[in-house]
């Protein structure tokens, strides 16, 4: 496992996943409302700003040293964050396609791929995301049905918000970017240095960037602010007003479209967890199913509304700090101990 | 007269007492010798020509008398003497010597190389691989002349004694494939090879895997385009069945009528082959899922077919499709059995006469017919048998998750699936490439035949060493 | 292996036991019909028989205080489960429409499995009649109502508004909703097409635009369909034009708003065929920008007789004019605005006649 070493691009797709992942249906009507018609300028604007941060985090990611306590402090905050996507999984699907079906089921059975993924080889978990990629097309050509649907004067007026708002809207915005930690776990397996420029990170952020903006552009157009309101998850429900004659409900094949993506972006969270795991101890299997069970019974215990909007809200201050502020502080710590060794 | 009737019934007891064993005395000039056959492995007219040759050599005095082209001189010994005989040889022991000398013309039944049954193509070469080892490696030598062209021996089994030839081009062959395979074929412990298909489980990577890791063909023609890839053949004596290894999943989809065709014809029955991968796996689990779970997705005014059709019939969707396809087996086990002017009636009673008294008795929707044969249809498509079975027996388990969960089961199905695949090697070659891992300029070659005339290679399904000697990642 | 046997059969008895719901015990309701009143709601349902009896159509009535109790009433007078997942028409009475139209939709838009391009159709007097046609409609039954809807959006009389894009109407308060009008023919008691109903934030006003002003009403959106024919008498002549393409382009000026709409037209029928002169084409041009300028005018002022916000003057306040535009007020503004439409036409296309 020591030499295994992926591409560039693998890297990207593992990032792209990860960060989309569950978030991108509910992500916005959360900046919408926040930001009303400047939310894809918010989004922009925050994403310049991630794109920052890669930077840095690729220049100074061998300096990203943790020790054990911290090891098991990122395992926690992973594992809980697949806690929280496993229970916003289980709420959409009880909404719109199983009402009945008992939780724990669904919930398992999406921790028993997660579990498949990673007791396979390094390999898999880095290839599993190619799946999506007809999905990510096949996502747009949806979307594109509703263009003649759209309302063009929703664009306007720009700018004209209160600073609360920008603020509100930055706040939501970071929701999105959920899982930039993982850069700098898995920058070390790329190990030919030729391959990650910082234009590579510039294009990979901009293909981030375009897919967020065409879809709170879209949410934005097609929908009154008034019905944002209403409406938690506005690119389902965009699609399911389309029609297209021989499949006349295409809101529940993204809902499936949508769950692989997140089941996928769970297995990818769960395999960073594990991989620190492994870091640590030799035998993991035990762990792996152990740590698997774990996370499908504690959903079961948050599926209401409230709680789902808690525990989302909640994520939003632990990621800056675990994937903004704990990093920066670990990669000083670790910069100025290089510099100690240098001088002695 | 009889000088070594002690010797001759030794060596009659070692070999059984079986009537077909030969073993008498003959006068070789000043001395007797001991002549041993299988009566039953020999032509005795071009032996004893043979035997006549051996002996105006030695009586014309030359130094290596012993030695023609079909002669062998040995050391005596017990071991030697029972592996020449069992192999059909003719030998001539000389007492006095301890020498022995054996004529290499057995006579092994065989039968024409004619074209495979199961292989059928329209267009080109129409010959086919038959039991003996021999020919099988004439077919390949006939349209492969390159000094390129390696064949190894392995013998295995203790008791068959059979002979194994792994076959590839020096210059091509991925090493550390060939290194696997090797190491597989040397680890093997067994008495007896019965066939291709046990030597298959000893090599595969993971035999509880429903999908083939080897290609098993009968066609040279298929055999040596695989060789050009740089993919090494596995040939047993008395099977006509050559395993290919290390392969893709994407190379069961290919024929070689493929390549005897026009270019555009070539990939749209090779778009049609891959959809069928598709069809074959889902389409029942989709049409259950529709029926018992998301009938909203249909148009109205299918959604009234379907629902005039399925409300008379007494069982849940799931059932009415096992039961389908159970006869669609039943059918297939029953004609592949019978001769095939009778097979071919059977099909057509079976598919005609209960698919239409099944519908009308009420115990299937006419629907649900149409699904089952036309995924049987599509199963039937792929150019290779494993790979057929593989899949029909795949589509149980999504009809099972389908009748649960609806999509939900097929989706989750389907990633377990997707899992596995990129598990499974080849040899230790990834099983999905070069999709996965995605190599852009080969993957138009999977879903087209591209034309011959471009520079272009065809896909292959796994990856050499490049020039700077180190490996893509999996 | 017994365990899993018998593991394997439990499985497939059990099989989709949560949210199976199998096709055969729906009965799908592609049209239903509402009139009274919200708490006193009565609903009219019709169930088209299945394939071999297409003939069969019920008809159910019940009472309920909402849409949802009228539905499982019905439910009481079916075998199988009542469905409004296909549903393809909603009738609702013009009375019941006066009273806030969005308290009926509620729940289409808060339950999952409803489709959101049902169309929508307003009634003059009690739906009943409307449903129970039903009865006459043979193999057509599922899609009746929409397919007319359809065929009137192409022919430019009806605006194409769905489900979904009628509850974004009717929370915006820029714009306002208008929906097809349909009516029992006097002569032969069939249904027929009345024009548009207009809506005031989502209330019917009680007005209602006829054949030819819904043609002009769509032009003026610039939301034509396939075709849009729209014939005048010059000086007893009969002239039959198609509208093909409309420019339009709007000056806010104060209070005052000018439409220019530039619109080519092809001429279908003409009788009197004197194009060649290019004078008699300026003069037809000219007649034909009078006629449609003064028809729009009226149209806008029945719109602001009905206080009705269908050209969507709002949703463009809230873009580009701020000072106008006051979130929660526009509809007391709206009245105050002067809206003048100009014409000006250019024959393109005559046909193969010159």
């Amino acid at each position: 496992m020591a030499k295994f070493t992926i591409s560039n691009k693998q890297l990207f797709l593992f990032l792209f996943i990860l960060q989309t992942g569950t978030v991108f249906i509910s992500f916005q009507s959360r900046v919408i409302n926040a930001a009303e018609q400047n939310a894809w300028i918010v989004f922009v604007i925050v994403s310049g700003l991630h794109l920052l941060l890669l930077i840095l985090f690729d220049k100074y990611y061998k300096y990203f040293k943790m020790n054990k306590f911290e090891k098991w402090l990122y395992q926690l905050y992973w594992y809980s964050i697949v806690v929280i996507f496993l229970t916003y999984i289980d709420f959409v699907l009880k909404l719109w396609a199983f009402p009945l079906t008992p939780a724990f089921i669904v919930i398992s059975l999406m921790a028993i791929i997660s579990l498949y993924a990673n007791l396979s080889k390094y390999a898999v978990i880095f290839n599993i995301s190619v799946i999506l990629i007809p999905f990510i097309f096949v996502f747009f050509a949806m979307l594109s049905l509703s263009t003649k649907d759209l309302t063009w004067t929703n664009f306007f007026p720009i700018g004209e918000i209160e600073l609360k708002q920008w603020m509100e809207g930055f706040g939501k915005t970071i929701y999105a970017f959920i899982g930039i930690e993982a850069y700098l776990i898995l920058r070390p397996f790329v190990q030919d240095k030729k391959q990650i420029t910082y234009r590579k990170i510039a294009l990979y952020q901009l293909i981030f960037t375009l897919f967020f903006v065409i879809t709170i552009i879209y949410s934005l157009l097609f929908f009154s602010l008034k019905e944002i309101q209403i409406i938690p998850v506005t690119i389902m429900y965009l699609l399911k007003s389309q029609e297209i004659t021989f499949l006349q409900r295409l809101d529940l094949f993204f809902t499936y479209i949508w769950m692989t993506w997140s089941v996928i972006s769970i297995t990818l969270f769960m395999f960073l967890g594990l991989h620190l795991y492994k870091t640590m101890y030799t035998r993991s299997i035990k762990f792996t199913v152990f740590i698997h069970i774990v996370v499908s019974i504690l959903p079961a215990f948050f599926i209401t509304r409230e709680m789902v909007k808690k525990l989302h809200d909640g994520l939003l201050y632990t990621h800056l700090f675990f994937g903004i502020l704990f990093p920066l502080f670990i990669m000083l710590r670790g910069w100025r101990k290089s510099l100690r060794e240098k001088n002695s | 007269m009889v000088l070594y009737k002690d010797i001759v019934d030794v060596i009659v007891e070692e070999f059984s007492q079986t009537v077909d064993f030969v073993a008498k005395e003959l006068d070789w000039k000043n001395e007797h010798v001991i002549l041993c056959y299988y009566s039953s492995m020999i032509d005795t007219a071009v032996v004893m020509e043979q035997l006549q040759t051996i002996q105006k050599r030695f009586e014309s005095g030359k130094a290596k008398w012993g030695e023609t082209a079909f002669t062998k001189e040995n050391k005596f010994t017990m071991k030697q003497l029972k592996e020449s005989i069992c192999a059909g040889e003719t030998v001539i022991i000389f007492p006095s010597s301890d020498n022995m000398i054996s004529i290499l013309l057995p006579k092994i039944a065989s039968r024409g190389p004619e074209s495979p049954e199961n292989e059928y193509v329209v267009r080109g070469s129409h010959d086919g691989f038959v039991e003996n080892l021999d020919v099988n490696i004439n077919l390949i030598r006939k349209k492969l002349r390159s000094a390129d062209l390696k064949i190894e021996n392995r013998v295995i089994g203790t008791k068959s004694n059979s002979t194994v030839s792994i076959i590839y081009l020096t210059t091509k062959v991925d090493t550390e494939a060939l290194d696997t395979l090797k190491e597989r074929l040397d680890q093997i412990e067994t008495e007896m090879m019965y066939s291709s298909g046990q030597l298959e489980d000893y090599l595969e990577d993971s035999i509880w895997s429903p999908f083939p890791q080897f290609l098993n063909t009968e066609r040279p023609d298929r055999v040596i385009a695989n060789l050009v890839e740089g993919k090494i053949v596995i040939l047993t004596d008395s099977d006509p069945t050559a395993l290919i290894g290390p392969i893709s999943l994407f190379t069961f989809y290919e024929s070689p009528d493929d390549f005897n065709g026009r270019v555009l014809v070539g990939s749209f029955y090779r778009l049609v082959r891959l959809a069928s991968f598709f069809t074959a796996i889902f389409l029942p689990a989709f049409y259950i899922a529709v029926a018992s779970f998301h009938f909203e997705i249909m148009p109205l005014e299918l959604g009234e077919q379907v629902k005039s059709s399925v409300s008379n019939i007494p069982f849940r969707p799931i059932f009415e499709a096992l039961l389908l396809e159970l006869m669609i087996e039943l059918i297939r086990e029953a004609s592949i059995r019978l001769p095939s002017p009778i097979g071919q009636t059977i099909g057509v009673v079976g598919g005609l006469v209960i698919g239409d008294a099944i519908v009308s008795a009420g115990l299937a929707s006419n629907l649900m017919v149409i699904v089952v044969a036309s995924t049987a249809l599509a199963s039937f498509v792929v150019p290779s048998v494993e790979m057929n079975t593989t899949i029909r027996l795949l589509r149980f388990p999504f009809m099972v998750a389908a009748s649960l969960f609806g999509f939900f089961g097929i989706v989750i199905g389907s990633m377990i699936l997707f899992i596995h695949l990129l598990n499974l090697q080849s040899l230790n070659q990834p099983y999905l490439s070069p999709v996965i891992p995605f190599e852009p300029k080969k993957i138009k070659a999977v879903f087209f035949r591209l034309p011959f005339y471009k520079q272009i290679p065809q896909h292959r399904s796994f990856y050499f060493f490049s020039k700077k000697g180190s490996k893509r990642n999996g | 292996m017994k365990k899993i046997v018998s593991i394997v059969f439990i499985v497939l008895l059990l099989s989709g036991c949560w949210d199976e719901r199998p096709n055969k015990d729906i009965a799908i309701v592609p049209m239903i019909g509402f009139d009274g009143e919200i708490g006193e709601l009565k609903g009219y349902f019709g169930i088209p028989g299945q394939q071999q009896n297409a003939g069969e159509f019920s008809f159910l009535k019940a009472e309920g205080a909402s849409v949802e109790e009228v539905r499982q009433k019905i439910d009481l007078q079916v075998s199988e489960g009542v469905d409004l997942s296909k549903l393809s028409s909603i009738l609702i009475s013009d009375q019941l429409a006066e009273h806030d139209l969005y308290s009926l939709l509620d729940m289409y838009y808060r339950n999952a499995r409803n489709r959101l391009n049902t169309s929508m159709l307003i009634t003059e007097g009690s739906a009943e009649p409307f449903i129970k046609y039903g009865e006459k409609m043979g193999g057509n039954v599922n899609n009746y109502y929409s397919q007319l809807v359809k065929g009137f959006v192409q022919k430019s009389i009806f605006p194409d508004i769905d489900l979904q894009l009628a509850c974004s109407y009717l929370l915006d308060e820029g714009i306002d909703l208008v929906l097809p009008y349909i009516k029992i023919s006097n002569e032969n008691d069939v249904p027929e097409v009345g024009g548009l109903a207009l809506f005031d934030e989502g209330n019917f006003t009680g007005k209602t635009l006829k054949r030819e002003e819904s043609i002009l009403l769509n032009v003026m959106m610039d939301k034509i369909g396939k075709y849009a024919y729209i014939t005048y008498m010059d000086k007893n002549v009969p002239v039959t034009i198609n509208i093909k393409q409309i420019n339009k382009d709007m000056k806010w000026d104060g209070t005052t708003i000018h439409i220019d709409y530039k619109i080519k037209i092809g001429i279908m029928e003409y009788y009197k065929n004197d194009f060649q002169n290019k004078e008699r084409k300026k003069e037809l041009e000219k007649f034909l920008q009078q006629k449609l300028t003064t028809d729009m005018e009226k149209i806008v002022k029945i719109l602001h007789d009905a206080n009705s916000d269908a050209l969507g003057l709002g949703r463009i306040a809230r873009a580009f004019h701020q000072d106008l535009f006051e979130e929660g007020k526009w509809k007391d503004i709206y009245p105050t605005l002067t809206i003048v439409p100009k014409v000006s036409i250019n024959i393109t296309d005559t046909g193969v006649m010159d």
